[in-house]
């Protein structure tokens, strides 16, 4: 395979600027296999510290989500009918209050009684019939947890422990 | 001793960081490079350059390799096709490597003289011509297929595109080429070149 244009009388490449390319593109091997390992050091360093920001920042938004939380608005108890959200994306709840007579307000001291109270009488189940003269007596959940609402008012509902973060409420502290 | 390895295992330990590996290919196929630009060129220092360049562009390219039968030197001429095309745009790339290079000793480059005892120079000459006002794919099958004497499924391979694409676009360049070259440089007699250009088998 000798082409057209080959033959005796060319000339060769010169040897000093043979060395001198030959130099050149080993150092280019050299150096470009160098900053390759320092690009790829870089960008997984960069990338390692924002995944560590975005670990951090995640869980901390997760903690200021979930962290738990002291009651005080006594006022009222807000009972979960269940954990899961309506098509509307509101909380099926029934909400109670006892009056106390030295304050002369509404005060809920022990929101796990009350709500089992409400749901003994079935104020949580749709099916009830809220008119008829002698109400049988309705299942009461068998693990009933208290979160805290926005305004420091008592949640109870129905679930394990761990219940109130999953829906994005803070638990009692 | 000169390295028996094939180009396919020195060019994978280059491109896993083995410059020495790089350098056995640059030995093994510079010649044939250089000789190809100068036939071109006529400058022993811009062949030279071009040497240069073409490797550059090689390492660049690296992904892209093609070795064709275990040999790198189908690709490496594709890529000295391009340079030697696009020289001004090589240059600029690599300016600041090739401007690092030692001067060239002074002394008389005697190409034109070599070149001009040549009936065939002048027809090559023209036909070089001719080929730079073709597209650029159309330039790189007909210098490798036509300059070169690379078989049709070498270049296919290196180019990475069908061989009835090859032999048509070669089949259309040819036609092209032989339109444009002065009729007093292709003589009735037929010589290599004008056998080449008409088709001959290769």
């Amino acid at each position: 395979m000798t082409p057209l244009y080959d033959n005796d009388d060319m000339p060769e490449m010169t040897d000093k600027r043979t060395d001198a390319i030959r130099e050149t593109l080993m150092d280019q091997v050299r150096t470009e296999n160098d900053r390759r390992r320092h690009t790829l050091r870089r960008r997984f360093t960069l990338w390692g510290g924002i995944g560590l920001l975005v670990i951090g920042g995640v869980a901390t938004a997760a903690t200021a989500i979930v962290q738990a939380q002291r009651v005080t608005n006594s006022d009222i108890v807000y009972c979960f009918a269940t954990a899961q959200r309506g098509a509307d994306g509101q909380f099926d709840y029934a909400a109670a209050t006892l009056h106390d007579p030295a304050s002369n307000q509404g005060s809920v001291s022990k929101p796990i009684a009350v709500c089992q109270d409400m749901w003994h009488r079935g104020a949580l189940d749709k099916n009830t019939d809220q008119l008829e003269p002698t109400p049988s007596p309705h299942a009461i959940p068998a693990h009933l947890q208290v979160c805290v609402m926005d305004d420091g008012s008592p949640a109870v509902v129905p679930g394990r422990p761990g219940i109130c973060q999953a829906i994005g409420l803070a638990p009692e502290r | 001793m000169a390295d028996e390895r094939e180009d396919a295992a020195l060019w994978l330990e280059a491109t896993t960081g083995t410059d020495r590996s790089f350098a056995v290919l640059f030995d093994r196929y510079r010649a044939r490079v250089f000789r190809k630009a100068y036939a071109q060129l006529k400058s022993t220092h811009d062949a030279e350059d071009v040497v240069a360049m073409v490797f550059l562009e090689a390492w660049k390219n690296r992904a892209r390799v093609r070795i064709v039968d275990g040999s790198m030197l189908p690709w490496l001429l594709s890529i000295t096709s391009y340079v030697l095309l696009n020289h001004t745009r090589s240059s600029r790339r690599w300016r600041r490597l090739i401007a690092s290079l030692p001067e060239p000793e002074e002394h008389a480059d005697h190409a034109d003289i070599v070149l001009d005892r040549l009936d065939q120079s002048a027809q090559l000459r023209a036909v070089y011509e001719a080929i730079s006002a073709l597209a650029s794919q159309e330039r790189t099958i007909i210098d490798l297929c036509v300059i070169e004497e690379l078989p049709v499924a070498t270049v296919a391979a290196v180019l990475d595109i069908p061989v009835g694409t090859v032999k048509s676009k070669l089949h259309r360049a040819r036609a092209k080429i032989r339109r444009r070259i002065p009729s007093h440089l292709m003589p009735g007699a037929r010589s290599e070149i004008t056998a080449l250009l008409d088709g001959a088998p290769q």
